[in-house]
């Protein structure tokens, strides 16, 4: 068999199984054989490392043959994906919603903070109290606005993972129903680079025990200096 | 004997020569061709599979000094599918190979 040959009946062979893209398989082969040549090969020691025309075209079909899925399963592919895309958007609309309390509460946290530290009284809204007992309360609450800001750090994470996730399987639904072959599914749990994490995890153990140091030192002054255990009562906070 | 073993590795031997550079079919073809015990013809069905299920993609380079050549290269999943593909492999390979050197009960 020659070159031509064996070319024009691989041709024969893929058109007669609707091989899509056949003529981009036939450019293949022919700078298969094109490269040997220029090798040194001659057309028939080329031929007999090939399997015979028949065998190729069929191993060409096997991968079409799992790309066909009937009408009805598309269908139910797309409606199941429409009512899925439905409940996911509504929930991330929760979720992003808890992100924006998250993100007022650590700046109201930190405003507070800045008012006892910096002795600010804006309308009079902080209660009197002793500079030292402020400023113990205003530590204290900058440490609670680190920790929210970890938090939400942390939970917008853990929702881009989850966002990334839900895509992967949405693509995943599509493209079984459509092209039969998926992609492997992702991990829920949130993507954070091992040192990002370590970093975050030290700062947020830290601010927590100044919280709690802070706010049991700031009581415990309040207490000292108001001379009563209900220090609100003897200064007339809540009058 | 004939095992069948070689069939089943040969995506996982295309995948990992894309992930070291991209290669034109008849790359892909000639070197495992020289290494492994199968037909010249056997890998661009396999690399059109891989192509269809997203794993490769290709590209044209006209600048390679003579007719335009079809390049493969691994796609983010395929880069994925790779790296669990090996890890897979090796588990099982591992696997085999304590079983027939009687290592386990």
């Amino acid at each position: 068999m020659t070159q031509k040959q064996f070319l024009a009946e691989l041709d024969r062979q893929l058109s007669l199984l609707n091989i899509s893209d056949k003529d981009e398989i036939m450019m293949e082969y022919e700078q298969h054989f094109g490269f040997k040549l220029a090798d040194g090969y001659t057309e028939e020691e080329i031929i007999v490392k090939l399997d015979t025309p028949n065998i190729i075209a069929q191993q060409f079909s096997g991968s079409e043959e799992k790309m066909k899925t009937d009408g009805a399963k598309k269908v139910l592919a797309i409606s199941w994906l429409v009512c899925c895309d439905t409940m996911t958007a509504i929930f991330g609309v929760f979720l992003l919603a808890w992100v924006a309390v998250m993100a007022a509460a650590a700046m109201s946290l930190s405003a507070l903070a800045v008012c006892l530290l910096g002795q600010l009284n804006y309308h009079s809204l902080i209660p009197d109290m002793p500079y030292w007992c402020a400023a113990l309360y205003g530590v204290s609450f900058a440490a609670l606005a680190v920790l929210t800001v970890i938090g939400g750090v942390y939970f917008t994470a853990f929702i881009r993972q989850l966002f990334r996730a839900y895509k992967r399987f949405h693509i995943n639904i599509y493209t079984r129903s459509f092209k039969g072959l998926t992609l492997p599914s992702l991990a829920i749990h949130p993507q954070i680079p091992v040192r990002v994490n370590r970093r975050m995890r030290t700062v947020a153990l830290i601010s927590l025990m100044v919280f709690a140091v802070a706010f049991v030192g700031g009581l415990t002054a309040s207490m000292l200096s108001a001379g009563a255990f209900e220090f609100w009562h003897v200064w007339q906070w809540f009058q | 004997m004939n095992f069948q073993f070689k069939k089943g590795v040969l995506e996982l031997c295309v995948l990992s020569m894309l992930d070291k550079r991209d290669c034109y079919g008849y790359d892909v073809s000639e070197f495992l061709s020289r290494h492994i015990d199968i037909s010249e013809s056997t890998m661009y069905p396999i690399l059109r599979k891989l192509k269809m299920e997203g794993l490769v993609t290709t590209y044209i380079d006209e600048d390679s000094g003579g007719p335009p050549r079809k390049y493969y290269k691994l796609t983010r999943s395929g880069k994925e599918v790779y790296a669990s593909g090996k890890n897979e492999w090796t588990v099982f390979a591992n696997t085999i190979q304590n079983i027939l050197e009687g290592k386990l009960t």
